[in-house]
């Protein structure tokens, strides 16, 4: 699977969205993610790259395209 | 004291590990294998479906997650050696159900075995987090089994002096009259006596700066701040202080987003919201300036002319605030006494707030965060570097 594939997987699984509805996502914009949505997300992302996120990273994550872009550029990961 | 245990309900544990807890190994501070107990625990309730309607059984989780403690332990990596400093006993609160675990944890990390006294007010999260300690340490963790004791019992004396007696550090979370009966048994010499004791806490905004943001996302996260524990937390502001230049317009736009807030999320039980009736007529009484302002009883406000210094003895909960506005934050200073623990902010303001508490010397305020953070679960709480506090640091000079 590629980096991108499990960053989708991650989305898909916690939110019960389509691939699609995925990619559009952003934080609050539907009830499941919420802050508790937030932290469930966050930690699951830790898990499936392997990584720590800092704080600031964590408040900055408020869309599907963001985190990618925060991925990239702060823990190396290549999408 | 072997007869005295035999009345304890036991939720982690059993009587056999209480009575050898007086002989374990102390641990390291942030030593790994508690480090991968948590995570361990993190993952198994942020698994769990039934955890997943407590969103403080979830920020729990997240924050005993290996990235956060690893990042909490980084302060006390300076090649100094810490260890833990023996048995650590709780009372923890009957206000905030997840405290026993956040207790439990501080001690934990530091290197202390711990037995917790829970209330007796039945939380299904503290259910949900005791069940989940019992699957870990079968599951892969039986070497720190002899460290955790989670722990029930009617009011006793006896057994609170027995469990005292165990005791290196005592945590005591509560009101000041829990914390009184329980101080009626005494220590160990060396015992540290740690008091959690009832706090208020407030909010700042500057107007101006609120007006640029997002009220609705900001609306959130007062709410999670205040109603999401009936404000019932040390740390939820019950008092709101605005400055800056455009206050009337603030205040109309911030209370009608938190309205809306409240009207989708909050649920009020009858006897709280008869208590805010109440609330008022007996400020007013000695403050005849207050003047009450509430559309239904879900959100009251009580506009104070100035800041009274006795205020705080008035305050409510489940929706009750005060609100003031002042010229300039030095007008803070009569406030910030001792009992005043947190205060969360909307706006550049941070760096004043800490200036005015270096340049009077006030007493209170030992946390100053922005708005959406006052319910996080910190290392550092009421002034106190629990791991530094918790653990012994053996010295080389």
């Amino acid at each position: 699977m590629t980096n991108y594939e499990k960053y989708l997987n991650v989305f898909t699984k916690m939110f019960s969205v389509t691939e699609e509805e995925a990619v559009q996502l952003e934080y609050q914009g539907i009830p499941d993610w919420d802050s508790v949505g937030h932290m469930e997300l966050v930690a699951a992302i830790e898990e499936t790259f392997d990584i720590m996120m800092d704080t600031d990273d964590i408040i900055d994550f408020n869309s599907f395209e963001k985190g990618k872009e925060l991925l990239s550029k702060n823990y190396t990961i290549e999408f | 004291m072997q007869q005295t245990f035999s009345s304890i309900q036991y939720l982690v544990g059993d009587r056999d590990i209480l009575e050898r807890m007086e002989s374990v190994q102390v641990l390291p501070l942030f030593s790994e294998r508690v480090l991968d107990f948590m995570d361990c625990l993190s993952k198994r309730l942020m698994a769990d479906s039934k955890a997943k309607k407590y969103p403080d059984v979830i920020a729990f989780a997240f924050w005993i997650r290996r990235a956060s403690l690893y990042k909490a332990s980084l302060p006390y990596r300076d090649g100094s050696q810490r260890i833990g400093r023996g048995v650590a006993f709780h009372i923890a609160p009957s206000n905030i159900p997840v405290q026993f675990a956040v207790s439990m944890t501080y001690a934990l990390t530091a290197g202390n075995a711990s037995v917790i006294r829970i209330s007796d007010k039945k939380f299904e999260q503290v259910d949900i987090i005791c069940e989940a300690v019992r699957f870990v340490i079968e599951d892969g963790y039986p070497d720190l089994k002899p460290y955790i004791c989670i722990i029930r019992y009617a009011h006793n004396d006896e057994i609170t002096q027995s469990l005292t007696d165990l005791c290196d550090i005592r945590m005591i979370w509560g009101g000041n009259r829990t914390i009184a009966a329980v101080r009626k048994a005494a220590i160990k010499a060396r015992c540290l006596d740690l008091g959690f004791a009832d706090r208020y806490s407030m909010a700042v905004i500057d107007s101006d700066d609120y007006l640029e943001k997002d009220s609705g996302i900001l609306a959130v996260d007062f709410y999670n701040d205040t109603y999401f524990s009936d404000q019932n937390a040390c740390s939820s502001p019950r008092l709101v202080v605005w400055t800056g230049n455009s206050v009337a317009k603030a205040k109309e736009v911030f209370w009608d987003a938190l309205e809306k807030v409240i009207h989708q999320k909050y649920t009020m039980d009858p006897i709280s919201g008869s208590e805010k009736l109440l609330k008022t007529a007996v400020c007013a009484a000695s403050h005849p300036g207050v003047r009450e302002i509430k559309k239904d009883n879900l959100l009251v406000r009580v506009e104070l002319p100035l800041l009274y210094d006795d205020i705080m003895d008035f305050k409510g909960n489940c929706g009750y605030f005060f609100e003031c506005s002042v010229d300039k934050l030095e007008c803070l200073v009569p406030i910030m006494k001792q009992d005043c623990q947190t205060v969360t902010y909307i706006g550049e303001i941070e760096e004043e707030l800490r200036r005015i508490i270096n340049e009077n010397g006030v007493r209170g305020v030992d946390r100053i965060v922005p708005v959406g953070h006052a319910a996080d679960i910190a290392f550092v709480w009421d002034g106190l570097d629990l791991p530094d506090i918790l653990s012994r640091r053996i010295g080389n000079m």
